[in-house]
Protein backbone atom coordinates (compact mmCIF):
# COMPACT_ATOMS: atom_id res chain seq x y z
CA UNK A 1 0.00 0.00 0.00
CA UNK A 2 1.87 3.28 -1.29
CA UNK A 3 0.55 6.81 -0.09
CA UNK A 4 0.50 9.99 -1.80
CA UNK A 5 0.51 13.19 0.03
CA UNK A 6 0.03 16.64 -1.67
CA UNK A 7 -0.25 20.10 -0.59
CA UNK A 8 -3.13 22.02 -3.08
CA UNK A 9 -3.73 25.93 -3.25
CA UNK A 10 -5.10 27.73 -5.68
CA UNK A 11 -2.25 27.60 -7.61
CA UNK A 12 -3.18 23.72 -7.97
CA UNK A 13 -6.33 24.52 -9.95
CA UNK A 14 -6.66 21.69 -13.29
CA UNK A 15 -4.05 19.82 -12.36
CA UNK A 16 -4.32 15.86 -12.52
CA UNK A 17 -2.71 14.32 -9.53
CA UNK A 18 -2.13 10.66 -7.65
CA UNK A 19 -2.26 7.35 -9.01
CA UNK A 20 -5.02 6.33 -11.28
CA UNK A 21 -7.94 5.06 -9.80
CA UNK A 22 -6.74 5.32 -5.98
CA UNK A 23 -8.66 6.08 -2.99
CA UNK A 24 -8.42 9.53 -1.31
CA UNK A 25 -7.88 9.08 2.69
CA UNK A 26 -7.11 12.01 3.73
CA UNK A 27 -8.26 15.63 3.17
CA UNK A 28 -7.11 18.55 5.80
CA UNK A 29 -7.21 21.96 5.40
CA UNK A 30 -4.57 23.28 6.57
CA UNK A 31 -4.89 27.18 5.80
CA UNK A 32 -8.90 28.39 5.82
CA UNK A 33 -10.28 30.89 2.96
CA UNK A 34 -9.95 34.39 2.90
CA UNK A 35 -13.30 35.96 3.19
CA UNK A 36 -14.32 38.01 0.69
CA UNK A 37 -15.80 41.26 1.19
CA UNK A 38 -18.75 42.22 -0.63
CA UNK A 39 -17.68 45.37 -2.70
CA UNK B 1 -13.62 20.33 -5.28
CA UNK B 2 -12.07 17.21 -6.60
CA UNK B 3 -13.26 14.46 -9.14
CA UNK B 4 -11.90 11.84 -11.21
CA UNK B 5 -10.74 12.03 -14.24
CA UNK B 6 -13.45 9.26 -15.15
CA UNK B 7 -15.68 10.02 -12.85
CA UNK B 8 -19.52 10.86 -13.65
CA UNK B 9 -19.66 12.85 -10.58
CA UNK B 10 -17.31 15.01 -7.89
CA UNK B 11 -15.43 13.20 -5.31
CA UNK B 12 -15.31 15.77 -3.22
CA UNK B 13 -16.81 19.36 -3.23
CA UNK B 14 -16.23 20.97 0.16
CA UNK B 15 -18.87 24.00 0.73
CA UNK B 16 -16.66 25.81 4.01
CA UNK B 17 -20.02 27.52 4.61
CA UNK B 18 -22.09 24.70 4.84
CA UNK B 19 -19.51 21.57 6.07
CA UNK B 20 -19.80 19.12 3.95
CA UNK B 21 -20.47 15.30 3.83
CA UNK B 22 -18.21 12.69 4.83
CA UNK B 23 -15.95 14.99 6.79
CA UNK B 24 -15.39 15.37 10.20
CA UNK B 25 -14.46 18.74 11.76
CA UNK B 26 -11.64 18.68 14.50
CA UNK B 27 -13.00 20.92 17.06
CA UNK B 28 -12.79 24.80 15.68
CA UNK B 29 -9.17 24.77 14.19
CA UNK B 30 -10.83 24.68 10.84
CA UNK B 31 -9.18 21.19 9.91
CA UNK B 32 -11.00 18.29 8.26
CA UNK B 33 -10.54 14.65 7.71
CA UNK B 34 -11.63 11.85 5.57
CA UNK B 35 -13.38 8.98 7.58
CA UNK B 36 -12.40 6.62 5.27
CA UNK B 37 -11.20 6.12 1.71
CA UNK B 38 -13.16 7.30 -1.27
CA UNK B 39 -12.16 5.72 -4.20
CA UNK B 40 -11.60 7.58 -7.76
CA UNK B 41 -11.41 6.68 -11.09
CA UNK B 42 -8.68 8.14 -13.09
CA UNK B 43 -6.28 10.43 -12.03
CA UNK B 44 -7.72 13.00 -9.68
CA UNK B 45 -8.41 16.16 -11.52
CA UNK B 46 -8.81 19.39 -8.66
CA UNK B 47 -11.71 21.38 -10.57
CA UNK B 48 -11.66 24.37 -7.49
CA UNK B 49 -10.05 25.33 -4.36
CA UNK B 50 -11.67 27.83 -2.07
CA UNK B 51 -9.76 31.12 -2.57
CA UNK B 52 -6.49 31.22 -0.23
CA UNK B 53 -7.04 27.85 1.21
CA UNK B 54 -4.23 25.20 1.15
CA UNK B 55 -4.97 21.55 1.60
CA UNK B 56 -3.75 18.69 2.70
CA UNK B 57 -4.64 15.72 0.40
CA UNK B 58 -3.37 11.94 1.14
CA UNK B 59 -4.17 9.47 -2.19
CA UNK B 60 -3.37 5.64 -1.76
CA UNK B 61 -3.38 3.19 -4.33
CA UNK B 62 -5.08 1.09 -1.83
CA UNK B 63 -8.66 1.85 0.20
CA UNK B 64 -8.62 2.40 3.38
CA UNK B 65 -10.00 -0.70 5.65
CA UNK B 66 -10.21 1.46 8.78
CA UNK B 67 -12.74 0.08 11.32
CA UNK B 68 -15.72 2.78 10.94
CA UNK B 69 -17.09 2.09 14.30
CA UNK B 70 -13.48 3.26 16.08
CA UNK B 71 -15.03 6.68 15.13
CA UNK B 72 -18.20 6.10 16.71
CA UNK B 73 -18.75 6.24 20.81
CA UNK B 74 -18.77 2.96 22.46
CA UNK B 75 -22.71 3.49 23.38
CA UNK B 76 -23.40 4.20 20.09
CA UNK B 77 -21.45 1.09 18.84
CA UNK B 78 -23.47 -0.83 20.98
CA UNK B 79 -26.63 0.45 19.80
CA UNK B 80 -26.14 -0.10 16.48
CA UNK B 81 -24.41 -3.35 16.38
CA UNK B 82 -27.13 -5.21 18.71
CA UNK B 83 -30.84 -5.62 16.87
CA UNK B 84 -32.33 -6.35 20.33
CA UNK B 85 -33.37 -2.71 20.56
CA UNK B 86 -35.19 -2.80 17.26
CA UNK B 87 -36.96 -5.67 18.40
CA UNK B 88 -38.14 -4.37 21.55
CA UNK B 89 -39.54 -1.23 20.07
CA UNK B 90 -42.07 -3.16 18.01
CA UNK B 91 -43.71 -4.45 21.44
CA UNK B 92 -46.55 -2.25 22.59
CA UNK B 93 -46.63 -1.76 26.28
CA UNK B 94 -48.36 -3.73 28.28
CA UNK B 95 -48.60 -6.07 25.91
CA UNK B 96 -47.42 -9.94 26.15
CA UNK B 97 -44.98 -10.98 23.64
CA UNK B 98 -45.53 -13.57 21.61
CA UNK B 99 -47.57 -14.44 18.56
CA UNK B 100 -50.60 -13.00 18.12
CA UNK B 101 -53.95 -14.44 16.94
CA UNK B 102 -57.02 -13.50 14.75
CA UNK B 103 -60.23 -12.27 16.25
CA UNK B 104 -62.93 -14.86 16.17
CA UNK B 105 -66.29 -13.78 15.08
CA UNK B 106 -67.68 -10.39 13.23
CA UNK B 107 -67.12 -7.94 15.28
CA UNK B 108 -70.73 -6.00 16.68
CA UNK B 109 -72.11 -3.34 15.17
CA UNK B 110 -73.09 -0.27 16.71
CA UNK B 111 -76.40 0.18 17.65
CA UNK B 112 -77.96 2.71 15.46
CA UNK B 113 -79.36 5.82 16.90
CA UNK B 114 -81.86 7.06 14.56
CA UNK B 115 -84.79 4.39 13.85
CA UNK B 116 -86.06 4.15 10.47
CA UNK B 117 -89.77 5.45 9.79
CA UNK B 118 -92.36 3.08 10.17
CA UNK B 119 -93.11 1.01 6.74
CA UNK B 120 -89.43 1.66 5.51
CA UNK B 121 -86.57 -0.39 6.05
CA UNK B 122 -83.44 -0.92 4.22
CA UNK B 123 -82.42 1.36 1.14
CA UNK B 124 -86.02 3.41 1.63
CA UNK B 125 -85.04 4.44 4.88
CA UNK B 126 -82.68 7.01 3.34
CA UNK B 127 -83.55 10.87 3.85
CA UNK B 128 -84.91 11.23 -0.14
CA UNK B 129 -86.95 8.20 0.06
CA UNK B 130 -88.89 10.52 3.10
CA UNK B 131 -89.45 13.14 1.31
CA UNK B 132 -90.61 11.63 -1.95
CA UNK B 133 -92.97 9.97 0.25
CA UNK B 134 -94.24 13.35 1.78
CA UNK B 135 -94.45 14.86 -1.69
CA UNK B 136 -96.53 11.82 -2.98
CA UNK B 137 -98.99 12.28 -0.08
CA UNK B 138 -98.95 16.06 -1.01
CA UNK B 139 -99.86 15.65 -4.51
CA UNK B 140 -102.53 12.78 -4.08
CA UNK B 141 -104.07 14.97 -1.38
Amino acid sequence: MATFDFTITEAGIGEMIGPPDGFLVNLTMVTPPVHETPR
Amino acid sequence: MLRGSRDLRDLVCVDVATNGHAFQWWVSDGNMVVNRSIGYRGDLIVVWVPKGSQWSLTLSDQPNFRAADADIPASDRGRRSSGACFRVSLVRRGEPEGPRTAPVGRPSRPARLIAPAPGLSGRNAGKGALMRGVADRRFLG
